[in-house]
Order: structure tokens, then sequence, then C-alpha cells
């Protein structure tokens, strides 16, 4: 029989031992496939970015933490799937075979396993791509989209896990390289813990999270941190350095601290031991769960809380109840109407105020293909936004809703404006925020300029068919006011191409919108969350998969020293109960960082107490399953050590 | 030469004059291949009895049901039939939990394979029937201290298992068995993977715990040098009792009667085969 013969022959017989691991890694796969497909989709970028989350951002920092885990998870198979095998490496070595022979084995193995998984999980990634994509879509309405799927996240996804594979291979000749006969014969009796400095390591790592929970907190004190992506994705990479620093360590400090006291130590001493013995794989364990909850824990609790304080973001808000922009025969409706349709609708009229704008174009476009740019004065401004607004002649300030809805005009030095056959070229002096403007500035341009009264003056007489008026109505109950909208609606001139420019606004239509928003946001997220849920559900499995074998010769060597069924129980209750609360604790400690982020940036800070509320109770949900799970999981990891022991 | 042999009838295997500490009685283990087929019987109803202080050796070739009987002698596995009861408790009508419990009080045990746990030092795995047990801690040092010492693997006690080597593996063994002041110990082969000299260290001890502390000892052996450190021998074949050989004069004469006596039974065996 040829080298290659018996290399086959090996694969075929352990055929189970691989199957593991390429479930494993087909799944990660699928997972990051989904997430880039997603992160590439214009569609999604759009309304993310409509809805103030800011995509450019969200979905970079989420693929880097996914790269994180996605390298951590198929080292961490990888690593197990060969050191399963090293005493039959030994034994290999001890009948002839040489380190490069058992090296061209391993390498032929995973490039096998590697591509096969890469191929699978990204076929699999797809399937799912398009069954996310078209529930988002449909949540959206976006109408007449089609599913297509971006050819970079085909690519990226190859190449990111050709270099994980490829990392992977590299450190396993490493480490085989240094490998003797002996070695790997005994490794898998020999205990993974070192005594290291491990407190030195670890106060590092503790300073290292404190740093990520210091940005957060000051996040949410200046938006602008929280916009700062460099400095978000620096803290956010140095925090989870950190908890796998602290993590790594903690079995040491647990077991240094616990010896201090010998009754204590001796009390725990099946329980610390086991964890020393596996520390190393413990570690990674951990770390990859950790990382899983801080993600389930940010996807979920943060957009549930958003969504269930919509009303509120609404109610604080102090934009106009009903507004609209009257101008190219759009939204041309008697002011008596909609003053009898918010009597009639039980509303509560307050006031309706009026205020007079005019129309014109960038230079570089015409009528036909351009969106009008709304053009106010000076005076205006200042009494709609209650603040003093003062500006030179020539100059312009634009005037926007949200930091994150910025203009690229805002860049511009100065702007070229045309109207009736006149052009005007306008200084850009500043940009100006203000959520009290957001409904009078929904139009196709996300912004407006205001000017000096003189220049206003000089624009709106040239043609009075640019001329318009902008009405904003206040009412006591604003939640009262859907029907008006749907009303106003129907009495709308919708043939007018600028119609779709020129919508009806209000807090009511804000309030839908964020809620149909957020809960295609809710969707997305919660997708990934459950996603992350499997992954995790998946690990733990895996790592009980590789370590019945060796749980099971456990429960037969401390049965007969007189164990019982039931102690037996506990420790392997103990052992999974560790496994399953330090990665909470540890996620639960960056959910909480990257919650903070997110809340600062999504304009979340004045709600502090109810994101916060809605986030805790979402949290503390995800820890009740997580028990219940670790129960679960307990019991079936007990019977199935019990029936591989064959004691009774 | 068998005439030489001092073979006791079986029947008078169980009418000892001191107290029986185990008694085994008309012990069957059937084992079956499928569920209805014809079974083989490991053992084919062992009646036996030991006393306080005793060291007694089973030997046997391969397949006799060594291994088997202690198993059943220790409730390691139920048999098919019989009974066994030590210090007069019925070990089979106890439950699960009762019997674990039993086992960690009242009997110790060495293993050809160590079975010691990998994860521990060598202390912490003689500490770990009186940690399960929940004793003091001053109390289970203590008792580590004695052992270590009695065993002299002091040296070796905070090093792992696989650290160590196999004498010091089974000397930490033995101390184990004898933490908790056991009323038997059961030794699996306790030689039988060691080298000559461990071996002798390994029984030397075994026998000055049975002199010294008059500690009940039942092992299974096939290795007739440490079958020699008992003070009576029990032959199975076939999963009975053929006969039982005691100690008297040195114990270079004594291994020389074992000898004798294996070349019988292994002989009646050959006999038989043809």
């Amino acid at each position: 029989m040829t080298f290659k013969g018996i290399v086959w022959k090996n694969f075929k017989y352990g055929i189970q031992k691989y199957i593991a691991f390429f479930l494993c890694s087909t799944f990660t796969i699928a997972i990051f496939f989904i997430f880039l497909n997603l992160t590439f989709s214009k569609e999604i970028d759009d309304f993310m970015n409509y809805a103030g989350m800011g995509a450019e951002f969200v979905f970079p920092i989420m693929v880097i933490i996914i790269s994180i885990f996605a390298i951590g998870f198929i080292s961490y198979i990888s690593s197990s799937k060969n050191k399963s095998r090293s005493k039959e490496f030994g034994l290999y070595m001890t009948m002839g075979m040489s380190k490069k022979d058992i090296s061209k084995m391993i390498i032929f193995e995973d490039i096998l396993l590697g591509s096969a998984s890469i191929v699978i999980g990204i076929v699999v990634g797809m399937i799912f791509s398009r069954l996310v994509y078209m529930i988002t879509v449909n949540m959206i309405d976006a109408e007449g989209m089609d599913f297509e799927l971006d050819y970079r996240s085909i690519l990226l996804t190859g190449i990111v896990f050709i270099a994980i594979y490829l990392f992977n291979i590299m450190l396993t000749m490493a480490s085989r390289r240094k490998m003797k006969i002996k070695d790997l014969i005994t490794v898998d009796r020999k205990s993974e813990f070192i005594k290291k400095s491990f407190i030195s390591l670890t106060v590092l790592g503790v300073a290292m999270m404190l740093t990520l929970a210091v940005v957060a907190i000051v996040a949410t004190r200046s938006r602008d941190i929280a916009m700062n992506k460099n400095l978000i994705i620096a803290a956010i990479v140095i925090g989870i350095a950190g908890v796998y620093l602290v993590i790594s360590n903690i079995i040491g400090i647990i077991s240094s601290i616990t010896k201090k006291d010998k009754g204590l130590y001796a009390k725990n001493l099946i329980n610390l031991s086991e964890l020393k013995y596996t520390s190393k794989k413990n570690a990674k364990v951990l770390f990859i769960l950790s990382l899983l909850s801080g993600m389930i824990l940010m996807c979920s609790a943060s957009t549930i809380a958003l969504l269930n304080i919509c009303e509120k973001i609404v109610d604080a808000s102090p934009i106009y109840s009903i507004s609209y922009v009257d101008a190219f025969g759009v939204n041309s409706f008697k002011p008596s109407l909609v003053d009898d349709l918010v009597k009639d609708s039980g509303a509560i009229l307050k006031e309706h105020k009026t205020f007079k704008c005019t129309f014109a174009y960038k230079a570089t476009e015409t009528a036909d293909k351009g969106i009008p740019i709304g053009i106010i004065d000076a005076t205006t401004a200042s009494q709609m936004g209650g603040k003093l607004v003062s500006i030179q002649e020539n100059e312009t300030k634009i005037l926007t809703a949200d930091p994150l809805l910025t203009p690229t005009e805002s860049q511009l030095d100065e702007m070229n404006i045309s109207y009736g056959g006149f052009q005007k070229d306008l200084k850009i002096s500043e940009t100006i925020f203000g959520l009290k403007f957001s409904t009078e500035i929904v139009l196709g341009n996300r912004y407006m300029l205001v000017v000096a009264d003189k220049t206003y003056a000089d624009i709106a007489s040239v043609s009075g068919a640019y001329n318009g008026t902008i009405h904003s109505i206040n009412v006591g109950n604003w939640r009262k006011t859907g029907d008006i909208f749907d009303k106003l609606s129907q009495l709308r001139d919708s043939s007018n191409p600028l119609s779709e420019h020129f919508t009806l606004a209000g807090s009511y239509i804000g309030f839908r919108l964020m809620k149909r928003l957020y809960s295609t946001f809710v969707f997305v997220t919660n997708f990934i969350s459950i996603l992350f849920f499997a992954a995790s559900i998946l690990i733990l499995l895996f790592r009980q998969y590789e370590n019945v074998d060796k749980m099971a010769k456990k429960y037969s060597q401390l049965r007969k020293i007189g164990m019982t069924k039931s102690e037996f129980r506990r420790f392997i209750g103990s052992q999974t109960r560790f496994i399953f609360i330090v990665p909470l604790i540890f996620g639960l400690f960056t959910g909480a960082c990257m919650q903070l982020i997110m809340q600062s940036m999504v304009g979340g800070n004045g709600f502090y107490s109810d994101f916060w509320r809605v986030s805790s109770k979402v949290a503390a949900l995800y820890i009740v399953l997580q028990m219940i799970f670790s129960k679960a999981v307990t019991n079936a990891y007990f019977k199935r050590i019990i029936s591989v022991a064959g004691v009774k | 030469m068998s005439f030489q042999l001092i073979i006791i009838d079986l029947k008078n295997l169980t009418e000892g004059t001191e107290m029986a500490l185990i008694e085994a009685k008309n012990l069957i283990k059937t084992y079956y291949e499928q569920k209805n087929s014809e079974g083989t019987n490991a053992l084919n109803g062992v009646e036996l009895s030991i006393n306080q202080g005793e060291f007694v050796g089973v030997m046997g070739p391969s397949g006799s049901g060594k291994t088997t009987l202690l198993h059943m002698l220790s409730g390691i596995d139920a048999p098919t039939s019989g009974t066994v009861t030590i210090e007069k408790k019925d070990i089979f009508s106890m439950k699960d939990e009762e019997l674990a419990l039993f086992r960690r009080r009242r009997m110790g045990f060495v293993f050809q394979e160590f079975n010691l746990l990998d994860s521990l030092t060598l202390k912490e795995n003689i500490m770990l029937p009186l940690i399960l047990d929940k004793r003091q801690i001053d109390e289970i040092e203590e008792k580590v201290s004695k052992y270590t010492k009695l065993f002299e693997i002091e040296a070796a006690i905070e090093k792992h298992p696989y650290h160590v080597s196999g004498g010091q593996q089974q000397r930490a063994a033995v101390a184990r068995a004898l933490m908790n002041d056991p009323a038997v110990i059961f030794a699996d082969e306790p030689t039988g993977n060691l080298d000559s000299k461990s071996s002798k260290s390994v029984m030397s001890f075994l026998e000055k715990i049975n002199e010294r502390d008059k500690a009940t000892i039942l092992m299974v052996t096939h290795d007739p040098f440490a079958a020699s450190y008992c003070k009576r021998i029990i032959f199975i074949r076939d999963g009975k009792i053929c006969f039982e050989q005691l100690r008297g004069g040195s114990r270079s004469q004594f291994f020389e009667k074992i000898i004798d006596s294996l070349a019988v039974l292994e002989g009646e065996a050959d006999r038989d085969d043809i």
C-alpha cells in the first residue's frame, strides 16, 4: 500500500471525527457569509443610514468581531482534532513514519476538509442569505428589489477562511516539528495548566477591559466620540483582547485564591483540577462563548430596547405634530381643511404656523433631473428653531436634522444655485443641526439652505412659481393624528413627480417610520443573535463530544474509589455551569459596553433609563435561557458519559 | 507433585473458626453475547469466605474468572445470582448510592493501571477518598503525611502521575486505598504494569500493612512472585475454585509451591482440552 493509500484509508476510518470538525467549520463560514452579504447589500445599507444607524460603521465592527470569533473557533476545533490524534501520530512515528510524512498527512486532511467547508459553507450561506434578505426587504417595503449575491461576499469569505486555514496549518506544522514521540504518546494525559505570571497578565487584561468601559461611558457623554470610528474600533479590539487575557488566566487566579484556604481547596479539588487540566482548551472556549454572548446581547437587547422606546423618543422630540411644504402644486390643501381634520380627530389643535420658503436647483442640475433645494431666510430659521440665526449676505448655512445625516455638500466651500434663469454663488459658512427642523427637511436632499433675508428676497422675487409655504402644526395628542395623515395622503397630487420629495411629516409619521425601521433592524439583529446562539450550542456540543471519552474514563475511575453517581452529576453540573456562567459575565460586560456606544450613536442618550430597563429585561431573559440550556446540556452530557463508560 | 500440595476441600473454605469478613455464596456470573443467545458462565457457583486480617491471593489462567470474582466481591459489578456479604452486609441489596458510599468508606482499591486521575497530583489523588467523604482537612493532611512517609513517596507527591514512575504511582494508589481505613483492600494485578524492583517494593508495602495494621487484602494476580507475599492462595479455573494453598514456611518455599500448583492447574486445563 502506498503512503497516499494509508492517508486515504485513515481519513475514511476517522470520518466521524472529521464530520464534527466539518460541520462546525461549515456553520462558521455560513454565518460569516450571511453577515458579509448583508453588509454589502445596498438596500440594507441605505435603510440603516436612513434610520440613523450608520451601517458603514455598525457592520464593520460586527464583521471584525465575527472574524475574531471565526479565527478562535476554527483554531480551537482544528487543534482539538489534531490533539485527539497525537497518540495515533506517535504510533506512526514508532513505525518509522517521519515528521514530514505526518505533516503531509495533516496538510492533506486540512486542505480537503477546509476546501469542502468553504464551498459548502458559502452555499449554505447563500441559501440563508436569500431568505434573510427577502424577509428584510419585505419588512422595509422596498419594492422592486431583487436579491443579489455580492461577489465580494463570496470572494472575501473565501480569502478570509483560506487565510485562517493556512494560518492553522502553519501553527500545526510548527507545533508538530517540536513534538517528540514520547510527547505525542503522552500529550493527552498531560495537564494544560502552566504556572505563569498570571497576576500581571490579568491586571493588564482588566486594564484593557476598563479602557473599553471608559470609552463606552465617555461615548454616552459625547456623540462625537461615539461616532469616531477608529477610536471605537480600537477600544473594542483592546477590550476584547483584555477579555481574552483575563479569561486565559482566570483558572490560575481562582486556583491560587482557593489554595490559600486548604479546606476550601480540598472541597473544590476535583472541579478545580479538571479546569486546570484542560485550561488551554477552556480558555479558548470561554473566550469564544464570551464574544458570542456579548454579540447576542448587543444585537438583541439594544435593538429591542430601541424599538420599545420609539414612542418616548417621539414624545421627547421637538418636531411638529404635522408638517408639510406647500410648493410646486404639491400639498396644496386649504389650511382650514387640515385644521378641521385635526379637530375631528380629537387630537386638539394647539397652533398652526406658516413659514415662507423658496426653492432653487444646483447650477449643475436641471429642473427635469434635479431635486429642488429648499431655502429659508435667517428670520424664518430663527422663528422655526427658536434660536437666533445670523448670516451674511451671499453666504449660506446648511441646515440638517442630524449629524448622521450630514450631506456631502457640507464639505463644500460654496454652492452655485440656479433659479429662474439666474445663478448665484453662495459661500457655505457652516452646517447647523437641529431636531426641530427634521420634519421640515424631509425632502429629497435631506437639507435646506439658510440665507440672509436680503439674499432670500433676491431669490424669491425672481420666480414666484418657486416659492412655497411650510406649514407647522402642533396638536395636544399626536397619537391620534394617524387618520389625518391617511386622509391628506389621499388628497395629495401623487402624479406630481416632486410629490415623493415633499412628503407629509410629523410625529406620527416619524413614529411609524422609526417603528418600521427598528422592527427590521430587530429582525436582522435577532436573526444574527439566533445564529450566534446556535454557534454557541455547537461549540458546547463539540467540546462535550471531544471530552466524553475522557470523562467516561474519569467516571469509571471515580466510581471505583467510591464517588456516587449524584456526586459525579454535581461535578459535571459545576463544570458545565462554569462554561456557561463565565462567558455570560464577560459577555454581559462587552455587550453592555457596545450597547452604551450604540445608544449614543443612535441618539438615545436622553433615554438612558428606558433604554437600559428594556435591555436589562432582554439580558435577564437571555440569562434564564442560558441557565435552562445549561441544565439540559448537563443532563444530556451526564447520560452520554454514563453510557460510554458502561459503568452503572 | 500434586500430592505435596495442601489441598482443602471446597466445603472447608467457608468453615473458618474466625468471623468471616467477606462471604460469597453461590456466585454465578453469566455473560450473554446477544440478547437471546446462550450465555457463558464467567463464575460458576463460587463459595468463598475471607477472614479479618487475611492476605488472600486469587490465581488462575487467563479467562478463569479472577477479575470477575474481584468485581463481584467488591460490588463493582453485580452477579447474575448469589450473594456477597461484607461485614455481614449484603452489598447487592444496597441501593446504588449506598453501595458507592460503602465502597468509599469500607473498601480500598489498587488496580493494574493504577487508576490515578491525571488531573490531580499524587498527593491530591491520595487525599481524594477523604475529600469525597468531606473529612476535615487537618485529618486528611495528617493521613497523607503518614502514608507518603510509609510508602516513601514524599519527594514525588506534588507531581502529576505521568511525571513519576509506575512504582511510585502504584504506591500512591496503595496509599489512597488505605486513606479511609478500609475493612478490605482489593488489588487487581497490582504488579502487572511494574518492573521487578517496583513489584517487590509494592508487594513489600502490602505485606507490611497486612502484618502491621492487620489490613485484609484480596489480590488477583498471575504473578507467582507477587502471590508469594500472600498467606493464602485460591486457585480458580473455569469460574470455579479448584483448590487453595496456605503459606507455610518461608516466602521462597511458598513461591516454589505456587509454581507447582500453577503447573498442576494448567496441566489439568491442558488435559481437559485434550
